[in-house]
């Protein structure tokens, strides 16, 4: 700006110079004329600066203006996110406490049969029934919180077999049940609200023979069942 | 987003759909799930099923459910599903309206249009069967393309500098390794082996028949004849397999797995990575004899790759990259989850044909290796000062890898841990983060040296915290220090920062009067290079401002500054009587 406005002053000075004319110091017609081109020349390089610090500026704010609106559209997308990975986050660490929960049961249920056996009512078996009390309390605690935070676990023995809730990893042949109900739970399955935790793991009657028995055995088996719970 | 195009990965045991978003690439998923299991069932009230649901149901009622349709693309056969009889492409449809829809429902607008990837060794006919397949499920498919090309695009191959790359891919239960030649952006699958029947499903179930040996020799009880608890077991194997991948020892602890007169038996048992590389080592050896059998075929040596991409779950196996390594030379690459890398590359591909801009697959990896000095006994004597990497260079980050280290000498209390960051096999030769120092070290056998466990946590800023652990008595010392970091993408400096940068250089120049000249010069040189390029001016007007720009770039290359002034005088002067 500084620069534009002294090639203005000195213009006037020039004009007012010719305007008063004929005096012995002003120069002459050409070097007038040349004057005015320097100065002319010094306004174009002016312009030409300042055209292109323009349009540096615009495109700067242009820059600007898309790096906005996309961090707008992240943080939006970052709060929707937030609480989606929170729950993700929680999901998996409940997934990580079922198996000791799938432990705790198999040692009460152990426990129960042992203590069926023990058919004598002695102190053996009155410390054991105590020892297995206490331990029946220790998971209903941790029933009780996974309650809280909406685990509940999915019925299944006696309940028509339902893919949505439910993985197959055995056939039950015998016939002591209709065709597609649950006779047994090999692991049991769990929801959070409306979304399936764990499937359940279980043996569905079946008490026509299948066609279709696989080849291999019990590997063919497992491999469809062991990814249930992602 | 207005008619999309997505990018799916059909695979065997496993499909995946993606989208550039925002010249992203991102895989679309639903409730979490990022991969969709390729199976497809009736259920007994006569509704389809596609993915879990369908795999839920396979043991109960196998003839109403169909896996790994893609093994039998192309043939004549019929699926029998209760009262249909249906074609592969009709069952495979089923898959990909499914993809559709988790697609729709991430996208929130009509998915119409596809990518689909193919194995290389696809024959024209299991194309068309796939193509049909795209078509019954109502998906154009725009283009159909190899997976180990999908792969290279997913790492921005296209774009790099001609090369041939290996593709190894190593999925739940099929193996394949492709030759591919990339010249001026395009990709051509040179040469391709594989093995159909081989995966990580295999490495479960012999880690899963080594447990059952373990469980025969303590209890006598032989558990191969019990269905429910070798199903324990071999998820249990897998389970630890994961571990192991990241840590040099797993625990697997299965109570109550079976009962021998009343008596319940549990299995708690610690397995080191080094064992279950043991019973697995074969079976890598064989994806290597294919490797070979790619670059035979193909007429060329492990010297001639330039690279190595890892695909497919199982690659996240140590042993997997250490074999590759030592058996080619080259150091695979897997900055990109490799289960995910195809659909990303389908994606990529369906923003070049839509015409989005894409910027690489944003990944954030440790740019050097970082690791531990450690010493050698050699004979008598031990050579320090070796350079052991425990995390590779250009792994992406988070990440958390642990090894086990021995004293050097029995008897030995303290180990000082120094952590390096670089490539050189000499530690000293790498850059130092940090040392410390763990003491009071126990072996756990007596008169043997002592063990101590190596952690290293890196996050996604660069922070890395290095944790030494003593096997024995389980006391810990860590510290934490900051390693390099790096956004892997070339094209990252997008525009924005670009022009940022150029305001602030111009900032900075207007406080010096001195560089104010600088700034004169390059808009002046901008100006004339523009006008040479609209290509107005005429023959004589064109060489004498050529001549101008020549004659500044000699004094600036020059250094003279009186000389420099002139030049761009003479240029301003050019310029101002041309009138532009």
């Amino acid at each position: 700006m500084s620069h534009k406005r002294l090639i203005w002053e000195e213009i006037s000075q020039l004009a007012a110079q010719l305007l008063r004319g004929g005096a012995a110091e002003t120069p002459g017609i050409a070097q007038i004329a040349e004057h005015l081109n320097r100065l002319a020349r010094e306004q174009f390089k002016a312009n030409a600066l300042q055209e292109a610090t323009l349009e540096q500026q615009r495109e700067t704010i242009n820059a600007l203006r898309q790096t906005v609106t996309r961090q707008e559209e992240t943080i939006a997308l970052l709060q929707r996110n937030h609480h989606k990975d929170i729950e993700l986050a929680r999901h998996d660490l409940i997934l990580a406490i079922l198996p000791v929960v799938d432990g705790l049961e198999a040692t009460l249920n152990h426990a129960n049969q042992q203590l069926e056996r023990l058919a004598e009512w002695g102190e053996a078996r009155q410390l054991l029934s105590a020892w297995v009390e206490g331990l029946w309390m220790v998971y209903q605690r941790l029933m009780d919180v996974l309650a809280q935070v909406d685990v509940v676990p999915i019925p299944a023995v006696g309940q028509p077999f339902d893919p949505h809730l439910h993985s197959a990893v055995g056939v039950d042949r015998s016939g002591r049940a209709p065709e597609g109900v649950i006779v047994a739970e090999e692991r049991r399955g769990y929801r959070i609200r409306n979304s399936i935790l764990r499937y359940a793991d279980v043996i569905v009657s079946r008490p026509v023979r299948s066609h279709a028995a696989s080849k291999d055995g019990w590997r063919e088996t497992i491999a469809t069942a062991d990814r249930a719970a992602e | 987003m207005d008619d999309p195009i997505v990018g799916i990965d059909l695979g065997t045991t496993y499909s995946a759909v993606a989208v550039v978003q925002d010249g992203q690439p991102r895989l679309l998923t639903r409730e979490g799930a990022r991969l969709l299991p390729s199976v497809v069932g009736l259920s007994p009230q006569g509704k389809w099923l596609v993915g879990i649901p369908a795999r839920n149901q396979f043991v109960f009622a196998p003839e109403r459910t169909v896996r790994s349709i893609k093994r039998m693309m192309g043939s004549a056969e019929r699926i029998t599903l209760g009262r249909y009889t249906l074609t592969p492409p009709q069952i495979s449809a089923f898959i990909l309206h499914e993809l559709k829809a988790i697609a729709e429902a991430n996208l929130r607008c009509e998915v119409r249009r596809a990518v689909i990837t193919v194995p290389a060794y696809f024959s024209d006919a299991q194309r068309q069967a796939t193509r049909d397949a795209g078509e019954i499920a109502g998906l154009e498919v725009v283009r159909m393309i190899n997976e180990p090309t999908a792969a290279a695009l997913a790492y921005g191959l296209n774009r790099a500098e001609d090369q041939l790359v290996l593709v190894y891919d190593l999925g739940g239960g099929t193996f394949d390794c492709s030759l591919i030649e990339l010249v001026a952006g395009v990709v051509e699958v040179r040469a391709s082996h594989g093995d159909t029947w081989l995966g990580g499903d295999d490495f479960d179930l012999r880690l899963a028949e080594h447990l059952a040996h373990i469980f025969a020799n303590r209890y006598g009880f032989d558990l191969r004849r019990d269905h429910h608890a070798m199903a324990r077991l071999t998820r249990a194997a897998e389970r630890a397999k994961i571990e192991l991948s990241e840590h040099p020892f797993a625990w697997i602890r299965e109570e109550f797995l079976t009962e021998s007169g009343g008596k319940p038996l549990h299995l708690e048992y610690e397995i080191s990575r080094r064992q279950f590389e043991a019973l697995i080592r074969d079976l890598v050896q064989r994806t290597l004899d294919s490797v070979d059998r790619v670059l035979q075929d193909a007429g060329l040596s492990p010297r001639d790759l330039d690279r190595i991409l890892l695909v497919g779950g199982s690659t996240r196996i140590p042993l997997v990259w250490q074999m590759l390594t030592e058996h080619t030379g080259i150091e695979p690459q897997m900055a990109i989850h490799p289960e995910e890398a195809v659909a990303l590359g389908a994606a990529v591909q369906a923003a070049i044909i839509a015409g989005h801009p894409i910027e690489a697959v944003l990944v954030d990896v440790t740019p050097f290796s970082l690791g531990i000095e450690i010493a050698t006994p050699m004979g008598s004597s031990v050579i320090p000062d070796i350079y052991r990497p425990i995390i590779r260079r250009n792994t992406a980050i988070p990440c958390t890898f642990e090894e086990v280290f021995r004293t050097v000498y029995p008897g030995q209390d303290t180990v000082e841990i120094a952590v390096y960051q670089g490539e050189h096999p000499v530690a000293s030769h790498n850059r130092l983060l940090g040392r410390f120092r763990i003491e009071g070290l126990q072996p756990e056998v007596p008169g043997e040296p002592a063990r101590v466990i190596v952690r290293f946590d890196i996050d996604i800023n660069g922070q890395l915290r290095v944790q030494a652990t003593d096997r024995k008595t389980g006391q810990q010392k860590a510290i934490t220090v900051m390693a390099t970091r790096e956004r892997l993408s070339a094209e990252e400096l997008n525009r924005a920062t670009a022009q940022m940068a150029a305001l602030l250089a111009t900032q900075d120049a207007g406080s010096e009067s001195d560089t104010l000249e600088m700034g004169e010069l390059d808009v002046m040189l901008n100006r004339a290079r523009r006008l040479l390029q609209n290509g107005r001016l005429d023959m004589e007007r064109a060489d004498q401002l050529q001549a101008r720009i020549e004659a500044i770039e000699q004094a600036r290359h020059a250094g003279d500054r009186a000389m420099l002034a002139k030049a761009l005088d003479e240029l301003v002067d050019t310029l101002f009587e041309m009138g532009v």
